[in-house]
């Protein structure tokens, strides 16, 4: 929203934010060793993350298409019709 | 991993996620995106957790970013046009960029793994498989696939996880099964045309199937 405002891209950008979190979580299951092993509770959780997001990026970008079906634009600040 | 590799992967995925936000065309932005996930899955291999690197190469750099460049081919987007963009919204996002990152640099500066390196935590084998014989005398699932090549001192990431999922966290993969339905549905529903307005709902798909 602050510098871009393609829908498309801010989707991307939320794929971004979620891989930062899941470098931080196999980081932190590599470096606390449980039972000798790295801790693979905080791989699952990375797994579950990637699972949700994918699905998560096929629901957004079907609301993407609606979007631009009914309105030919995907510039989020031209899409004030819920705000007055 | 060896430094000047964690170096050159992290500058790849630091700097091409960087484009991303950077560039004004969406093809470009995408194909950035997956040099960055590609960088990304080498950190994670790096990290010795194969699984979810490979995992992370085919879903996202595959999968998902297939489906960006499929929906940015279908609705072939012209590039945004520069605009001057809110100087305070910049700065506020910058600030807290920066702060974010002294943060969590100040939790790992007084925190012992924040110093520790990769090779003051080697994994500990001989613990890990008399751990597990342990685990397995008592009934509890163990794969002995994975303590055989742990004992010829490698590190089956696959089966570990597959343990690990499949015994403590049976039930969210059940419920991951549930969502991704839902989500199969939803998608299913929102892409359908509605058939009543002839004007809006046919234009739409008369474009995507011309492009």
């Amino acid at each position: 929203m602050i510098i871009r405002r393609s829908a498309l891209v801010i989707l991307m950008c939320l794929e971004i934010m979620l891989s930062a979190a899941n470098l931080a979580l196999v980081a932190f299951s590599r470096f606390r060793l449980e039972a000798g092993l790295p801790d693979y509770d905080g791989q699952m959780l990375v797994f579950f993350v990637i699972t949700v997001a994918a699905a998560e990026v096929a629901v957004g970008l079907a609301i993407v298409v609606a979007l631009f079906r009914s309105r030919r634009t995907i510039d989020v600040t031209t899409l004030t019709s819920m705000s007055h | 991993m060896p430094l000047p590799l964690f170096i050159l992967f992290s500058a790849l995925t630091l700097g091409f996620a960087v484009a991303v936000i950077a560039n004004r065309n969406p093809v470009t932005a995408a194909l950035c995106l997956v040099v960055s996930f590609v960088g990304l899955a080498a950190l994670f291999i790096g990290l010795s957790a194969f699984f979810i690197g490979i995992v992370q190469i085919l879903v996202y750099a595959g999968a998902v970013m297939v489906l960006f460049l499929f929906i940015i081919m279908l609705m072939d987007i012209e590039e945004e046009e520069r605009k001057h963009f809110d100087r305070l919204r910049t700065a506020g996002g910058i600030a807290v960029g920066i702060g974010v990152a002294f943060l969590i640099g100040g939790v790992l500066w007084d925190f012992d793994y924040g110093k520790a390196s990769l090779d003051d935590v080697p994994v500990q084998f001989e613990a890990a498989i008399t751990l597990r014989e342990a685990d397995a005398d008592s009934g509890i699932v163990r794969s002995a696939n994975a303590t055989a090549a742990l004992r010829e001192g490698r590190l089956k990431d696959v089966a570990l996880v597959g343990e690990k999922l499949f015994n403590d966290y049976n039930l969210h993969l059940q419920m991951i099964a549930v969502l991704i339905l839902i989500a199969t549905i939803g998608v299913v529903t929102l892409g359908k045309k509605d058939s009543p307005a002839p004007d809006s709902g046919s234009s739409g798909g008369d474009k995507a199937s011309e492009s």
